[in-house]
């Protein structure tokens, strides 16, 4: 992340809100992803329509996601707590950056397994707005990409769960990184 | 897949006597339906259904065996008598291929053919026949109507010409008894059979 002498006193309310939201998505869109999978396929209806909210969950992260890098870069982030000895931050820093990273693989990904599954259904978004193909089925292509997508969510929720762990920790020591994001 | 009904192959002799006969007999009479066997190598029997009214799933059967009989002089003596392999139905995916064998669906266990006999072909425009039968499918029989379209016919050399026909219908599933999934799937199931055939010869149309 570009270091800036300018850095603001806090997190904006979008930065925050941003945060929250993502987190909530995953929350959902994950177990969803297990059960959609697992439902037979003599339910099709429900199967369809737990792959549609898996689908729109998946989008609204990367457009999430993709907005909050657009603040990071223009208003950057508070500095880090004094609390935080120098090995933390880079770690975290790290940390951070990856998860940025799969925030946008992962959905991206999704979204070519859309594309490339051999049973062509339709993304709808929001089960309104049709999001169009950008390549077809693929018989190569699907399985690879499907494997890709789920080790990439995996990996996701496992750095996200070790994210919030170590801000839990940091605030049962007293250190203001979790109400900074909380409440600003 | 059980054959017990099929009629004896048509013998490269009998050919040449019925186009010996159909070629001398061109000015005259109308010449003898002849009975050609017919099997996947000939065309492809495929559905397409509506997801939701949204997509459509297509599928089709790998093996089917008939006879048709025509008489290109004189369409209305076109008898088909065709069977349908269920079990070699192929779709997008092998889960939806199992679905659709189910017993809520074709129930291949114990409907292992589709069968469909014409009982009238009637030639309603230019390259145009309505073909109505019998199609019986998971027991149940019901009267269906076909519309065959005369789409191509190629000359190659001293090959017999190839006629190549396209055969459509729609017909309802829940008529047969699969119901299953009605708030999900359509109830209209639509037909596309793809046919060529060689024929000693093909009379113009009209």
């Amino acid at each position: 992340m570009p270091r800036r002498t300018d850095a603001p006193l806090r997190w904006s309310p979008a930065q925050r809100r941003l945060h929250w939201a993502v987190a909530f998505l995953i929350l959902l869109a994950f177990p969803i992803a297990w059960v959609m999978a697992a439902v037979p396929f003599e339910e099709l209806l429900l199967k369809f329509l737990l792959f549609q909210v898996h689908k729109t969950l998946g989008l609204l992260v990367l457009i999430a996601a993709l907005l909050r890098l657009v603040i990071r870069f223009r208003r950057g982030r508070p500095e880090w707590d004094p609390g935080l000895p120098g090995w933390q931050r880079k770690a975290a820093g790290r940390l951070h950056a990856a998860l940025y990273v799969l925030l946008l693989v992962v959905p991206v990904l999704g979204y070519l397994v859309a594309c490339t599954a051999p049973v062509q259904i339709p993304t709808l978004f929001f089960g309104i707005l049709p999001v169009p193909a950008i390549v077809g089925e693929s018989k190569p292509w699907f399985p690879l990409l499907l494997d890709l997508h789920r080790a990439a969510a995996i990996a996701l929720v496992l750095l996200a769960t070790g994210h919030a762990a170590a801000a839990i920790h940091n605030h049962r020591r007293d250190l203001p990184v979790l109400r900074r994001m909380w409440s600003g | 897949m059980s054959a017990a009904w099929r009629w004896p192959r048509v013998r490269p002799g009998g050919v040449v006597l019925a186009l010996a006969l159909l070629l001398l007999g061109r000015a005259t009479a109308a010449a003898a339906a002849t009975s050609y066997d017919i099997d996947q190598r000939y065309g492809s029997v495929g559905f397409s259904i509506s997801e939701l009214g949204l997509f459509d799933t297509e599928g089709n059967f790998r093996k089917f065996a008939g006879q048709i009989a025509i008489d290109p002089a004189d369409p209305a003596l076109t008898k088909i008598d065709v069977a349908i392999d269920v079990a070699s139905v192929a779709m997008s995916s092998a889960r939806a291929a199992k679905l659709v064998l189910s017993p809520a669906y074709f129930d291949v266990r114990e409907h292992p053919a589709i069968r469909f006999r014409s009982t009238s072909v009637a030639a309603i425009g230019p390259n145009r026949y309505l073909v109505s039968g019998l199609l019986r499918i998971r027991g149940v029989t019901h009267p269906q109507q076909l519309m065959a379209v005369l789409t191509a016919e190629k000359i190659v050399g001293k090959d017999p010409p190839t006629a190549y026909f396209t055969v459509t219908g729609k017909l309802h599933r829940s008529a047969f008894g699969m119901t299953a999934n009605e708030n999900f799937l359509g109830d209209v199931v639509r037909i596309v059979i793809h046919i060529h055939l060689s024929l000693p010869e093909i009379a113009q149309a009209n």
